[in-house]
């Protein structure tokens, strides 16, 4: 499968790319199957969501996406009431933000390798730990 | 037996055009945030021949000459996609709670008043289960008289290295589980 757009990561004002996505779990929860409109091979998911850590939590900001019928699809569609900002309770493990220069690329899913990973554990939305991994020694900076 | 070649070798090009715009249309800046693309340096200068110079170069040569296998292959994909869904894989293997994975039994207002979320920031309801309160009320409805709700957890073995968590709660009805509602689905390394 081709390599996959990650999802935008917000930590302390500074935007990463985020090779997990936090918001499948959510529909897998909820039971919601959004249908949303693939336009390539590098976005099987159909959407791109904006996430933020602050305050040592991990929220939703905004997704990006459309829905089979050409509409745009909003926060409020999921979580009514929420247009801007989503606490994501319902995330438990890590996430895996790369960082540095990409030292193998993989044409699939977020297989190719870069210099380190951030890796932060959620529980419940919330940070218990960051660990940054070196990939060449493949050990904990 | 000419002009039959010449026409393999345009279609060939056609092919090319549509997968190498395809590909550009979806760098590996737009994958990767744009922030990872090594730089051209004399350091580097293996690298960028061969990422810029040589394997465009093959790629061109190979869709051309191979486009009905390209194609395949690009089809292939395509369907394994739809065939490999979440959906269709949750259809085929459905979640059953057992008796071992039964941790504590709780009475509807204790549940209740422990899974109340909260956020300093509002940015969930402070209700049962917050943003998945919806999927919990449809799961409350379910619930008789002289039910009983357990808190689970479970865990799935995927491979050598990995299993699949799952928490939640269960409704036990003359000692039968009849439904469940996961709270909690995380892939851990073993």
């Amino acid at each position: 499968m081709t390599a996959q757009f990650g999802e935008k990561l917000i930590i302390d004002g500074e935007s990463h790319t985020m090779m997990t996505q936090p918001l499948a779990v959510y529909f897998e929860l909820s039971g919601v199957k959004p249908e949303f409109e693939v336009s390539n091979t590098a976005l099987w998911r159909g959407y791109v969501g904006t996430w933020e850590i602050l305050r040592e939590r991990l929220y939703l900001l905004k997704i990006s996406a459309n829905y089979t019928d050409r509409t745009s699809a909003k926060l409020e569609d999921f979580f009514p009431g929420y247009p801007d900002r989503v606490f994501a309770h319902w995330y438990s493990g890590t996430i895996r933000i790369p960082q540095g220069n990409i030292v193998k690329y993989v044409h699939m899913g977020y297989e190719s390798v870069f210099e380190q990973d951030l890796i932060i554990r959620i529980m419940k939305g919330c940070v218990v730990s960051r660990d940054i991994i070196d990939n060449n020694y493949g050990v904990k900076v | 037996m000419i002009s039959t070649i010449y026409l393999y070798l345009s279609v060939g090009l056609i092919a090319t055009l549509v997968v190498l715009g395809s590909h550009f249309y979806q760098t590996r800046e737009k994958l990767f945030g744009g922030s990872n693309i090594p730089e051209w340096s004399w350091k580097n200068r293996w690298v960028n021949v061969k990422d810029r110079i040589i394997l465009p170069f093959f790629a061109v040569a190979v869709i051309t000459l191979l486009w009905p296998f390209v194609l395949f292959f690009l089809a292939k994909e395509i369907l394994g996609h739809f065939k490999n869904s979440p959906v269709s894989k949750t259809q085929e293997k459905v979640f059953e709670v057992r008796q071992h994975h039964l941790i504590e039994k709780y009475n509807l207002q204790e549940l209740e008043c422990r899974e109340i979320m909260e956020d300093p920031m509002q940015a969930v309801p402070e209700i049962p289960f917050g943003h998945l309160n919806s999927a919990w009320i449809a799961f409350k409805e379910n619930i008789q008289t002289n039910d009983e709700l357990w808190f689970f957890k479970a865990e799935e073995s995927k491979s050598d290295l990995k299993a699949l968590v799952r928490e939640g709660y269960v409704i036990k009805r003359r000692g039968k589980f009849v439904d469940n509602f996961v709270t909690r689905v995380e892939s851990i390394e073993l």
